[in-house]
């Protein structure tokens, strides 16, 4: 029997131990000390020291009542003081084990475990441990884990340039700014402050570009433009670190990831429980025949806040035929299968080509209605105009690339979701619905969208837009061996 | 195959907890509602309504609710009204969070929570005996 690392007794006290402990130390802070003024300091705040006691003591009590066990076949954690909640978890049905070692953990020989299984709803981890160093090398004995150095079937350890390249192409401005919304979130007022201390230079270099400008750019135009090059590269910066000294190993069963400077994250991934394979590109990539091998296994990258779920950050196409199968066990295929009519090119480009043209009188009314900031309204539909384009181009080269394939024990579907190029290789085992829609438009044309499921803890659905029927009905034959006739669900 | 039944002591726990709830909310409507008809209205709401759930509706389901346990799978019948019949296998559970009250063994007050591929079934208040009797039907790993 193990316990928890002590630094969980805090985690376990309430979070607003804080609002309590800061008025604590500034009031030892404020008064000198002399044994009078403690004790007239100590009676005026004697409900608070008690309250900051008594949540300190319930800490303490639920970390010591928290216990964690590994036995010969399964990983156990009870937790509670009153009501006892004991999880137990087979190691056979682990999908994954990740060892967290935070910055700010690591002086007191702390890691954060998470496991996970194959079940849940929730991306959320199935067991969360805050252990030593020591308990948690004890777990890692008992547990199936991947061999070192010459053992290992297969080593995978990209250059940094390709940490780099990856680290681009994948960050956006989005993701700065949820870190920064997250830090407003957790950080309260503190945040704030610092926010405001860093916005001031950030609206100097703006007044300083601004009057540099010989074009004609609205200000507030110059400020919208810093703001997502500022949270590009915060989102850049953020990969660089969460992906630096990337590092992957393939045992027989078993394939270990680590990756992260600041706060290293290690994997152990059980390729049983890899539900599929999912090759990524954005038009760019495709371009120059490179691409991100994902995968997707419950606890790897399913968290937000942690790794995305990739496997082999930035691989050209000919490394990915040689090596995918050395990693986990499949082989794309270049056959024909399955290809959407291009006849019904529409179904592809409809939405994308309505936005790019809806953007023009939309400008324009805008314009109109608000005369001031009509250079500004300018700016911006010139700046949605890009991305819209960009996506009408997307769209039509899915139409040439999406394509269903089924060999042996495979299922490979390629398709595009927004700007992403996925490829899903999936196994038989896992392949568990296949989904036929289709509209009156489709109807009139003989064709439907087909989707594919797999197993996952979300609901992950891969669709191909435009298939024949035809091939519809000659793909469930393939996938479940029956000649009944397929009817697609009519949406008329 | 072996039919367990919800443990009636958990049963009578929860019909005094019930009715203590009700008693405590008509205290409180009676001490802090300045309007006498108001004040009436909800101690005689919370009153009917804690009857009518600890004697009427919880005896009914406690009736209901039944685990059919075979040496592959599990079947849980339960509901009042609407009658839902849920079956998972043993093969498919991943984990089990298994809870226990204090003075488990005369509550009754003993829950087993299966998760499985896509969801999870709860096994609700089940004897001592019995939770040890379905954790060894659902395998050496969890006993």
């Amino acid at each position: 029997m193990y316990r928890e690392h002590p630094l969980k007794i805090l985690k376990y006290s309430a979070k607003n131990i804080w609002l309590l402990i800061f008025p604590l130390i500034r009031g030892i802070w404020a008064m000198n000390l002399s044994v009078n003024q403690l004790y007239s300091w100590a009676k005026g705040a004697w409900l608070d020291i008690i309250v900051v006691l008594a949540i300190m003591l319930f800490g303490f009590g639920k970390w010591f009542f928290s216990r964690v066990d590994f036995d010969e076949t399964s990983l156990i954690h009870t937790q509670g003081i009153i009501f006892k909640v004991k999880t137990v978890i087979p190691y056979q049905n682990l999908a994954s084990v990740t060892r967290e070692y935070s910055f700010y953990l690591r002086p007191f020989g702390a890691v954060r475990i998470y496991a996970d299984t194959c079940s849940g709803i929730l991306k959320a981890p199935d067991m969360k441990m805050l252990l030593s160093n020591k308990v948690c090398n004890h777990l890692f004995k008992k547990i199936p884990h991947a061999k070192y150095d010459e053992n290992s079937i297969y080593k995978h350890k990209p250059v940094f340039l390709m940490i780099f390249f990856f680290s681009a192409l994948f960050s956006s401005s989005f993701s700065g700014m949820v870190y920064i919304a997250a830090f407003f979130i957790q950080g309260g007022q503190i945040a704030k402050d610092i926010f405001s201390a860093s916005a001031a230079p950030i609206e100097h270099i703006t007044e300083e570009a601004y009057k540099s400008l010989v074009v004609n750019i609205p200000y507030a135009a110059v400020l919208i433009a810093l703001l997502i090059a500022v949270t590009w590269l915060l989102s850049f910066f953020t990969n660089m670190l969460r992906y630096a000294g990337f590092e992957l190993r393939r045992d027989k069963h078993i394939i270990e990831i680590e990756s992260g400077s600041i706060t290293p994250r290690k994997f152990r991934i059980n390729l049983r429980k890899v539900n599929y394979i999912d090759l990524r590109q954005n038009l760019i990539m495709k371009l120059f025949r490179v691409m991100s091998v994902n995968i997707k296994c419950s606890g790897y990258g399913t968290n937000s806040r942690k790794n995305m779920p990739v496997l082999m950050p930035v691989q050209t196409k000919k490394q990915v035929e040689s090596n995918l199968g050395k990693v986990v066990k499949t082989d794309i295929s270049f056959s024909e299968g399955f290809k959407p009519e291009l006849k019904s090119f529409w179904q592809y480009i409809w939405l994308s080509v309505i936005i790019s043209v809806g953007i023009v009188p939309i400008t324009y009314i805008l314009g109109e209605i608000f005369d001031k900031f009509r250079n500004l309204t300018l700016f911006v539909a010139i700046m949605a105009e890009i991305p819209s384009i960009w996506y009408v181009i997307i769209n039509l080269a899915a139409l040439t690339t999406s394509r269903i394939i089924i060999e042996d024990d495979n299922i490979q579907v390629k398709y595009a979701k927004g700007f992403v190029f996925h490829t899903v290789i999936g196994s038989r085992e896992h392949f568990i619905k296949l989904g036929i829609h289709q509209t009156p438009f489709q109807k009139t044309s003989g064709i439907c969208t087909v989707s594919f499921y797999f197993h996952g803890e979300t609901t992950e659905v891969h669709s191909v837009k435009a298939i024949r029927t035809s091939d519809v009905l000659a793909m469930n034959n393939i996938l479940f061996g029956s000649n009944k006739k397929v009817e697609p669900t009519d949406f008329s | 195959m072996k039919i367990y039944h919800a443990d009636r002591t958990a049963l009578n726990i929860l019909k005094f907890a019930i009715v203590a709830v009700s008693a405590l909310l008509d205290v409180l409507s009676y001490e802090f509602i300045p309007f006498h008809k108001l004040m009436l209205f909800i101690c005689i709401l919370c009153t009917v309504l804690g009857c009518v759930i600890a004697f009427i509706y919880i005896p009914m389901w406690f009736t209901q609710l039944q685990y059919h346990v075979s040496p592959e799978y599990i079947t849980k019948k339960s509901g009042v009204f609407f009658k839902v019949e849920q079956t998972v296998k043993f093969s498919s559970i991943q984990y089990l969070n298994i809870i226990t009250s204090p003075f488990s063994k005369i509550t009754g007050l003993n829950f087993i929570i299966l998760n499985v591929y896509g969801g999870k079934m709860l096994l609700l208040f089940l004897r001592h005996s019995d939770s040890r009797e379905i954790l060894k039907y659902i395998g050496d790993d969890y006993c």
